[in-house]
């Protein structure tokens, strides 16, 4: 019986992997953990609001963090179950080779921890619909399941290879102790090791299938002496090698992480002053479709600069008002401006797509992680915004006209009322 | 048998199966030979045919039809038809080393490793086993590794003996019971005698008769009034190849 070759053996791969991810799906322990998985969905993302973003962006992060060490969990077990089973004198006995016997067991087992991620979210959906009773923005989830997947990708992809050359669970669930630092460390660590914010998620994905072609060269050689891996393993592996390069100088050269680089763009925002009456602090960021937006670049209009963080649900309701005020006033020349603060450069987009909003939202990502956002961001500190949400009217020539601090200080009418009178002042 | 099968590197010295070198041509040996290890596990939450269609895809089996054809086929020759869609982790022990079998035999190999197929077994099963074995063997060679010599009486038309590395024997069956014929002996004799007869001789059985005992033994010679020849066993030559780590003289 001779082997198929070319185009018909890639087809093995997919096969194999299909017949290893029903047998998952099929044992006790996949459906115990769905099921969790989707409780904890719904208890994280039954978030009220207008939009479905507060309810994606909470299950995102519940995802990263928690299903990530359970993902990391699972790519051990499976990279090990082998040994465990005993199958490998059954398996490597077989003319199949090394590398898509590798490629398909940690696919069929990766797919198996993202329908987990995909319960979760099915959870956080459903649990969305029984509090806000509408699915507005519902876009919102794709975003984040793209971000946390990419985070389970590498998790798994790094504890998988580590457990597999090593042949030790211990050695793969050492990945889940960088996990635990990771989530406990966000006070201090430098954001460029955090795989699930958006600006590092092309760095991870290729580290993460760097990896894998690695730990299926390496595990070639364990199984079948010196011989040379194939063609396609090395050149993916070159790839990967390069992209990972790639994307580590961009997050580097794009950062403002005195940990590991400095910004100078960033530095001078930080370095001006907000004062009544005096010019409101400039700034230069991209907004939600990545176009590098200032208020100078807006025109002359009456600004709403409204500064909140999807770390803090309650600010993120400001979303909503601002949404109000520019269908009110938008025609007569006023224009909020979201600024969102968080260490992931995508969460302002993220925003702007589940909750439909129309004016420019620019994310201030900081300069480093701090147990409060407000901490290391730029305009923050220009703004000198220690708590959240800050709201700040300018004039048509974005002088400082009024200073709003928490939720209380513009709730009822007031910010209606600065406004009306703004335009008075300053008719279009 | 691990470097036959492909999955060990010789350290020294070389193998080939079908002309192929077992270290640098893996793929080709792979490809003509069918490997039951004595510990195997399968995944439990497969069926039996879904384990016997993985297998199939190991071989590089890609023709959904030709593969279908060819695991029914198996299926039926190692009588598992009856319990093809019940997963393998709800199968008996006899069962699961039918899968084995079936899952060695998937690409009609010109060349069958069974590693202790009976070891484990109960004795219906392991009968069972054992005539599917030597049913194949009429139609490849089957290279049987084994500690019991009922398989080997069974199955095999040529035997190796192996002890420490060193081949003792090799060569028909008929010739190994030759290299024993003379000197197998069985002697009736009292129970308190016993001691002092399995000092001198080498035993390789023993029988109750009534009060007294039947031993039966290996030697060039025995010195024994009730003492008469016996027509030789496998079990026997073994033991007599065995003898100088037997500890007595023969």
């Amino acid at each position: 019986m001779s082997p198929p070759e070319g185009r018909r053996a890639w087809s093995v791969a997919p096969a194999l992997a299909w017949r290893e991810l029903r047998a998952g799906v099929r044992g006790g322990a996949w459906r115990v953990l769905a099921a969790l998985a989707f409780v904890y969905g719904w208890s994280t993302g039954n978030a009220p609001g207008r939009g479905a973003s507060v309810s994606a962006y909470a299950t995102g992060e519940a995802a990263w963090t928690g299903l990530g060490l359970v993902t990391i969990l699972w790519m051990v077990m499976a990279a090990v179950r082998e040994a465990q089973m005993r199958t490998e004198a059954l398996v490597y006995s077989k003319p199949q080779t090394t590398e898509r016997l590798v490629l398909a067991r940690f696919g069929a087992a990766m797919v198996q921890a993202l329908l987990l991620l995909a319960a979760m979210f099915a959870g956080a959906a459903c649990g969305r619909l029984s509090v806000a009773g509408s699915l507005v923005g519902f876009e919102a989830y794709g975003g984040q399941i793209a971000r946390a997947g990419v985070a389970l990708f590498f998790g798994g992809a790094a504890s998988y290879c580590l457990a597999l050359l090593t042949a030790s669970a211990v050695a793969g669930a050492v990945v889940g102790l960088y996990w635990m630092m990771m989530i406990a460390g966000r006070a201090y660590l430098a954001k460029v090791y955090y795989p699930a914010y958006t600006q590092n998620l092309w760095l991870y994905l290729c580290l993460g299938t760097l990896l894998v072609c690695v730990a299926a060269w390496l595990h070639r050689r364990a199984r079948r002496g010196a011989d040379r891996a194939s063609p396609w393993v090395r050149g993916v592996a070159a790839l990967g090698l390069a992209a990972s390069a790639w994307s580590g100088w961009v997050v580097l050269r794009d950062g403002h992480d005195p940990q590991v680089w400095t910004h100078p763009a960033l530095e001078r925002i930080g370095m001006q002053n907000i004062v009544e009456g005096d010019r409101t602090p400039g700034f230069l960021l991209p907004d939600q479709h990545g176009r590098p937006t200032s208020l100078s670049g807006l025109g002359d209009r009456i600004f709403i600069v409204a500064l909140w963080s999807p770390r803090d649900r309650e600010s993120a309701s400001l979303l909503a008002r601002l949404s109000d005020l520019y269908a009110r006033y938008g025609a007569r020349g006023v224009l909020p401006v979201g600024v969102c603060i968080s260490e992931d450069s995508g969460a302002g987009a993220a925003f702007a797509r589940g909750e439909r909003i129309r004016f420019p939202m620019v994310t201030d990502r900081g300069a480093y992680h701090a147990p409060q956002g407000t901490e290391s961001s730029p305009i923050a500190t220009a703004y000198q915004a220690s708590s959240l949400p800050k709201v700040v009217v300018t004039d048509r020539r974005r002088r400082v006209r009024r200073i709003f601090t928490g939720i209380s200080s513009y709730d009822g009418p007031w910010l209606e009322r600065e406004i009306e009178l703004r335009l008075r002042k300053e008719p279009e | 048998m691990s470097i036959l099968a492909t999955l060990l590197d010789p350290t020294s010295g070389s193998a080939r199966v079908g002309g192929h070198d077992v270290r640098r041509e893996k793929r080709q040996v792979r490809e003509l030979l069918g490997y039951l290890p004595q510990d195997f596990g399968l995944y439990p939450t497969l069926t039996t045919y879904e384990t016997l269609d993985y297998i199939g895809l190991l071989y590089s089996m890609t023709d959904a039809a030709a593969r279908r054809r060819r695991i029914e086929e198996v299926m039926e020759r190692v009588n598992l038809t009856g319990v093809a869609s019940r997963p393998v982790g709800a199968l008996s022990g006899g069962m699961r080393q039918r899968v084995g079998l079936a899952q060695a035999l998937l690409n009609e190999p010109q060349l069958l490793i069974v590693d202790e197929p009976t070891a484990g077994l109960d004795p219906a099963e392991r009968i069972r086993v054992r005539s599917l074995l030597a049913e194949l063997g009429g139609e490849r060679v089957i290279l049987l590794s084994t500690h019991l010599i009922e398989d080997v009486e069974a199955v095999a038309d040529r035997v190796a003996v192996l002890h420490r590395s060193e081949i003792r024997f090799e060569g028909a069956t008929s010739e190994m019971l030759d290299a024993v014929r003379g000197k197998v002996w069985e002697i009736e004799a009292a129970p308190a005698e016993l001691a002092a007869l399995r000092e001198r001789h080498i035993e390789t059985g023993l029988l109750r008769a009534g009060d007294r005992v039947r031993l039966r033994v290996v030697a060039d010679s025995v010195d024994h009034a009730a003492a008469r020849s016996a027509e030789p066993t496998l079990e026997d030559a073994y033991i007599w190849l065995m003898r100088e780590d037997a500890g007595v003289a023969a």
